[in-house]
């Protein structure tokens, strides 16, 4: 394990991934005490609107005047627990689905694997989209829009992961041994395909604050007052070029969150990948 | 049949096991019989060994008895109680008293779990013993197979490939089975640690009362370490019977062949004495009546009638319709060869 955490520290570009998360991470904890104006979030003051960055307003103001630094950083906390939750649910469906279709070889996995090919036809996207078009814009809307439509991609790795190592000897002989299949595939099969995913999950999550952000800009997230960086950008549209830090600071924010997810879901295949685990 | 007070350890009763070859939307296009009406019956401490090549069935034999693969059809009865048959359900404790060790018994190892958790396993799974109760229990096996105590803290790629062996052996005499089916014993070792796990294995028979079935291809170890052997071909038994009257008389042509084959030191050239036609059939279609008679010298057309049983001569049994008349010394010359066994 220290091994292991030796090896993460080594890799840079991991760490710079890190050093993203982790101050975004307390900023989403801490925006309340942290925002310099923290009832901007609803308040909107209109002789300050579409200020420009100043020492004051350190992302300028937008268009009710709000400080956007403030909304920035309650809009972490927005889009880390949508991300969050939604990758979370869609793991818990997907998993187990995977597993189940997995592990069995008969009619009922494979009538499973044929539900989920179905859903990974579909764009993600365009699914979400319809399903969070069809229950209204809110938060607990646009969370099971991107779960319904994401657990499907957890089911499919799982359920290759699990395939290739059903026929492992290790695997038939813990079968023959006569551990039940809740033994096998929970102490057995579960460990052996969790760095796939483990590195999944992160790059998993950045995919996700970016398909949440692309709803959030359609109007599909939360409602209009609540701070959510796709719509902050949706709504800056009106007042570019003038005000380009009305878009630029949640892009920006999206942005890095999004890389920073990902260079820690590169580092984790990097140090998790069996392929390069040496011995003692 | 002889009136007996019990029954034979292992009864296989026209086992068999066929596999679908499924094509475009799961349709059946075909079957494959790798395991096809065998029957035999093993008593308590023998070890039978079974050869044949790769696709005789001998390891979906080992497979079927298991209870890895479902049995199509026949059944097997261990001590008299039914074990394997179509749709039967097998039940913890029969599991238990018959074990599989594999080619490469330490690839049954879970590579992420310590030889210590690996061990301890069969005993979570089929007892409710405390935890000191079964360390007492693997210390005592772990002693009994000489593997050093210190390795049960380290993982399966840390110890060396004899070590291994020990392991997956150990992970299976923890249960105390009755029956145990090797599946290549030696193979992929040198001839020094073969020597030494052969001598293992005789050992722990006598220490434990274990009664072996020995799969493999390798004549000399099956020659060295059974007491009867039975040789596969096809999916089927063609020849079965005590070891040195099956290596000292073979009966079946293809036992002939198969021990023509095996090269020896100042023996004939194995090109010059290989009796066998051509290449094995196509597994999905097999030759109606004797499986063999399309590489057979001495084939005749009364070789494709109904399926050729074993037929028994004091204890020594051999799936051939012909054999009698060429063992009896009126050995007919086959179309195109003078000589049809050389080598004898």
């Amino acid at each position: 394990m220290t091994e292991l955490l030796r090896r993460f520290a080594r890799d840079r570009a991991a760490l710079f991934g890190l050093c993203i998360i982790g101050p975004l991470v307390l900023a989403a904890i801490f925006a309340p005490v942290l925002a310099p104006y923290p009832n901007d979030v609803v308040d909107f003051h209109l002789e300050r609107r579409l200020l420009p960055p100043s020492a004051d307003t350190l992302l300028g103001t937008d268009r009710m005047g709000g400080d956007i630094f403030s909304r920035l950083l309650f809009g972490a906390r927005t889009t880390l627990t949508l991300a969050g939750i939604t990758v979370g649910l869609a793991l818990l469906i997907g998993v187990p689905v995977g597993l189940i279709a997995g592990y069995y070889e008969n009619r009922a996995s494979e009538a499973l694997m044929r539900v989920t090919e179905i859903f990974l036809a579909v764009p993600q996207i365009v699914l979400a989209i319809a399903i969070a078009q069809t229950l209204g814009p809110s938060l607990r809307n646009a969370i099971l829009a991107l779960t319904l439509t994401y657990w499907p991609f957890w089911a499919r790795l799982v359920y290759a992961e699990t395939r290739s190592i059903r026929n492992e000897v290790f695997i038939e002989s813990a079968i023959a041994l006569g551990a039940s299949p809740w033994r096998v595939v929970v102490l057995h099969i579960l460990p052996a395909i969790a760095s796939p995913i483990i590195v999944r999950t992160s790059i998993g999550i950045g995919a996700t604050i970016l398909t949440a952000a692309t709803l959030g800009f359609l109007g599909l997230g939360p409602p209009p007052t609540a701070p959510e960086w796709g719509r902050m950008i949706a709504e800056s549209r009106e007042h570019l070029p003038e005000a380009w830090w009305y878009a630029l600071a949640p892009g920006l924010a999206i942005f890095l969150t999004v890389l920073g997810f990902n260079l820690v879901g590169d580092g984790f295949r990097d140090i998790l990948d069996p392929r390069s685990r040496r011995g003692p | 049949m002889l009136e007996r007070s019990h029954p034979p350890l292992l009864e296989v009763d026209r086992l068999s096991r066929h596999f679908p070859v499924r094509g475009f939307l799961g349709r059946r296009v075909a079957t494959l019989r790798a395991l096809d009406d065998v029957s035999f019956t093993m008593e308590d401490g023998e070890v039978l060994g079974i050869v044949g090549e790769t696709g005789s069935g001998k390891s979906t034999l080992g497979k079927t008895l298991m209870g890895i693969h479902a049995p199509t059809a026949g059944e097997v009865r261990l001590g008299g109680t039914r074990i394997a048959a179509p749709g039967l359900r097998r039940a913890a404790s029969v599991r238990a008293r018959l074990q599989y060790v594999y080619q490469d018994p330490g690839a049954s190892l879970d590579p992420r779990w310590t030889l210590r958790r690996s061990l301890h396993e069969p005993l979570r799974i089929h007892t409710n013993w405390s935890r000191d109760r079964r360390e007492a229990k693997v210390q005592e096996i772990v002693a009994a197979v000489d593997l050093p105590r210190t390795h049960l803290d380290l993982y399966p790629h840390e110890i060396s490939g004899g070590q291994l062996r020990r392991a997956g052996l150990a992970r299976i005499l923890v249960l105390n089975p009755q029956l145990v089916i090797l599946d290549e014993p030696t193979a992929g070792l040198d001839v020094s640690v073969q020597a030494a796990i052969l001598a293992l294995l005789r050992e722990l028979r006598r220490e434990f009362s274990l009664t072996y079935i020995v799969i493999s291809h390798d004549l000399a170890v099956v020659r060295s370490f059974s007491d009867r052997v039975a040789v596969m071909y096809l999916g089927r038994i063609v020849e079965i019977g005590p070891t040195a009257e099956v290596f000292g008389g073979p009966r079946h042509p293809y036992t002939r062949s198969l021990l023509a084959a095996a090269p020896r030191v100042g023996g004939p050239r194995v090109t010059e004495s290989f009796l066998l036609l051509g290449e094995p059939p196509d597994p999905l279609q097999l030759p109606w009546g004797c499986r063999f008679r399309t590489r057979c010298r001495l084939a005749m057309p009364e070789c494709g009638g109904l399926a050729v049983q074993l037929d028994y001569e004091a204890g020594h049994g051999v799936a051939c319709p012909r054999w009698r008349q060429w063992d009896m010394g009126h050995r007919p010359a086959p179309p195109g060869s003078e000589a049809p066994w050389p080598h004898r």
